[in-house]
């Protein structure tokens, strides 16, 4: 761990050096290629997310539950055509945050906001404890230790380094992951006998093998919405979308939706294991790198903490990055210091990169929940951002109060659903509920907007 | 003839006539219910005075309330045990533990987990829902990156 976080923050204050100016620290110099585009979209979706909520869904939801995860591919997917269309109608834009302030006005921006900041925070405690729980079940060190040191060792190269420093290190950890997922796979696969698996699984949990197992099937599209509402309205998703060169938005995220596709199905597959291997579970959130440890002895665990770290860095720091720009952009410029020189908006940001960790460390220690209970919570919130974004970006007649009652009203009925049917149906009900309202409030009273007023050029937009 | 069931008890103690040894005691309520068919059994237990040996835990499962036809579905020191798959029905569980000495503690009081699934009518309306929401989202990004490309 001490060799890998050396190699991080190096490589931080490294690609640090490049970042000269604020658009190269926020936005890579607005350059970034289709390999490296590809590498940080596919690295920074394969969070804790893939590599430990995989297989929770798994050993909670069977069969399904993994494919269930695998659909948040399409969350990329369809967000191929939505970083070209940013790309062309905001040249210029730093945020998510710009495009709903420009597009909807002040009200619906500080709802948006709220949700964004909100789920990127949410996001980040997730990984910061997945972070704690790796290392306890694969080490033994105290949960609160491993929590500490991975959340310091991405807030510091994020510090140094800035979008460059997150894209560059995320290619490596993008390859690190995509060699050590065949690996431990392959490892897995020789290691275990598949009928033994389906026998004892039959035997102990049946439900998880049963095609009809209700929680399961329900999370399918629940988690396919959370996925789409996830890379639409969150930062890290645009920030990349502004970073990469013209041209290279579409191609880097279809790309990078096809090689994370199999991801979720590999890490997941794992859990499915733990009885056959008579490995009790005592938190389900740990049941990725318990049975990865377990199956692969030591210098399985040891490629198996090399994946994890990797995956869990590449996420945190683009988190890091990406809720640092819309704090600093979004709140302290455009609502508190609207003057600001460069330098010191840099230095706000560094302040704010150091204050997101700090405020995220102290929430994790003490262990909230589990990790999808953690995120999912989150869930109904960016579900219904989904058609203020999209159809916000191909609609004209899409305006201000159907945005901002989509996200109100999708929100609150998503909640209700999160605490009465479960977190599996959350994400979908939210949705449904914003593509209604959304869709209403432009056919009942259409605005017709001018895309020119995307481009920060021109001054105001009288929404 | 005090002394000699003194002696008695001690020795069916150690025999592991679970006298002495403490039960374990479940966190969780006496009566549980999940409708997704998982749940996380956790319990305490406190040693005896001066000793510092670590339990071991025998959890058992049973569809019976009397555990009639008990099965052991954990053996091991940990303090929790995350059960998933279940099938719809009524699941008792008990615990107990026991220590290198050879001594065991009597079954805890047990839990019961009523498991009882969705229904596929709500199940197939959600899913239902899914599709038709996803393929509206679809639709509005294909033809809205057509329209403008």
């Amino acid at each position: 761990m001490i060799l890998l976080g050396i190699l991080w923050v190096a490589l931080g204050v490294y690609w640090g050096k490049k970042a000269k100016s604020m658009e190269g620290f926020m936005l890579a110099g607005r350059n970034v290629g289709l390999a490296f585009g590809t590498a940080t979209a596919m690295a920074t979706w394969v969070t804790s997310n893939t590599t430990m909520l995989a297989p929770q869904f798994a050993l909670q939801l069977g069969i399904w539950g993994m494919v269930a995860y695998s659909t948040a591919a399409f969350g990329l997917f369809l967000f191929a055509p939505l970083a070209r269309r940013i790309k062309d109608v905001m040249p210029k834009g730093y945020t998510s945050g710009d495009f709903i302030r420009l597009r909807y006005g002040k009200a619906a921006w500080y709802v948006f906001l709220a949700i964004s900041i909100f789920y990127g925070f949410t996001w980040l405690i997730s990984m910061g404890m997945a972070g704690g729980i790796l290392m306890n079940a694969l080490s033994g060190i105290p949960y609160q230790t491993g929590m500490t040191a991975i959340l310091l060792v991405c807030v510091l190269y994020t510090l140094f380094g800035g979008l460059y420093a997150v894209i560059g290190t995320d290619y490596i950890q993008s390859l690190i992951i995509m060699i050590g997922i065949v690996i431990v796979g392959a490892a897995v696969i020789y290691s275990i006998d598949l009928e033994t698996v389906y026998t004892d699984l039959r035997a102990e949990k049946p439900m998880l093998l049963n095609a009809l197992m209700p929680a399961a099937v329900m999370a399918i599209f629940n988690n396919l919405m959370f996925g789409i509402g996830e890379v639409f309205h969150s930062n890290v998703w645009w920030s990349r979308a502004f970073a990469m060169r013209k041209g290279v938005g579409q191609r880097a995220y279809n790309l990078a939706g096809f090689m994370w596709l199999p991801v979720p199905i590999a890490a997941g597959f794992i859990a499915l294991t733990s009885s056959s291997m008579g490995v009790n579970i005592t938190s389900p959130d740990m049941v990725g790198p318990l049975m990865a440890g377990n199956i692969l002895g030591k210098t399985g665990a040891i490629i198996v903490f090399i994946v994890f770290f990797s995956s869990l860095a590449s996420s945190i720091d683009s988190l890091l990055a990406a809720t640092a720009d819309l704090i600093t952009e979004d709140i302290y410029k455009k609502m508190i210091a609207p003057n600001i020189g460069e330098d010191k908006l840099r230095k706000a940001s560094s302040v704010v990169i150091v204050g997101l960790g700090l405020l995220a460390w102290l929430v994790c220690m003490p262990r909230i929940g589990t990790l999808a209970t953690v995120l999912f919570f989150a869930g109904p919130m960016v579900a219904s951002t989904i058609y203020p974004i999209a159809m916000g970006l191909f609609w004209k007649s899409a305006n201000a109060r159907g945005a901002l009652w989509a996200m109100l009203l999708g929100t609150a009925i998503g909640l209700i659903a999160y605490f009465e049917l479960g977190w599996y149906t959350a994400s979908l009900i939210s949705a449904a509920v914003s593509i209604v309202v959304t869709t209403a409030f432009a056919k009942l009273k259409p605005a017709n907007f001018d895309w020119n007023y995307l481009d920060e050029k021109i001054p105001e937009k009288p929404n | 003839m005090q002394v000699l069931w003194v002696f008695l008890l001690a020795l069916m103690g150690s025999a592991g006539f679970g006298q002495n040894t403490p039960k374990p005691i479940f966190e969780n309520d006496r009566e549980n219910f999940s409708n997704s068919g998982y749940l996380k059994l956790s319990w305490t237990w406190e040693a005896k005075a001066g000793n510092a040996d670590a339990p071991i835990f025998h959890l058992q499962r049973s569809q019976d309330a009397a555990f009639a036809h008990a099965k052991t579905i954990y053996k091991g020191p940990d303090f929790a045990s995350f059960r998933s798959g279940l099938n719809n029905g009524l699941y008792y569980y008990r615990i107990r533990a026991a220590l290198p000495d050879g001594s065991t503690s009597g079954w805890s009081d047990p839990v019961l987990v009523e498991v009882k699934h969705h229904s596929l009518a709500l199940t197939f309306t959600l899913v239902g829902l899914g599709a038709v929401v996803f393929l509206l989202t679809v639709i509005i990004v294909v033809q809205g990156a057509r329209r403008t490309t």
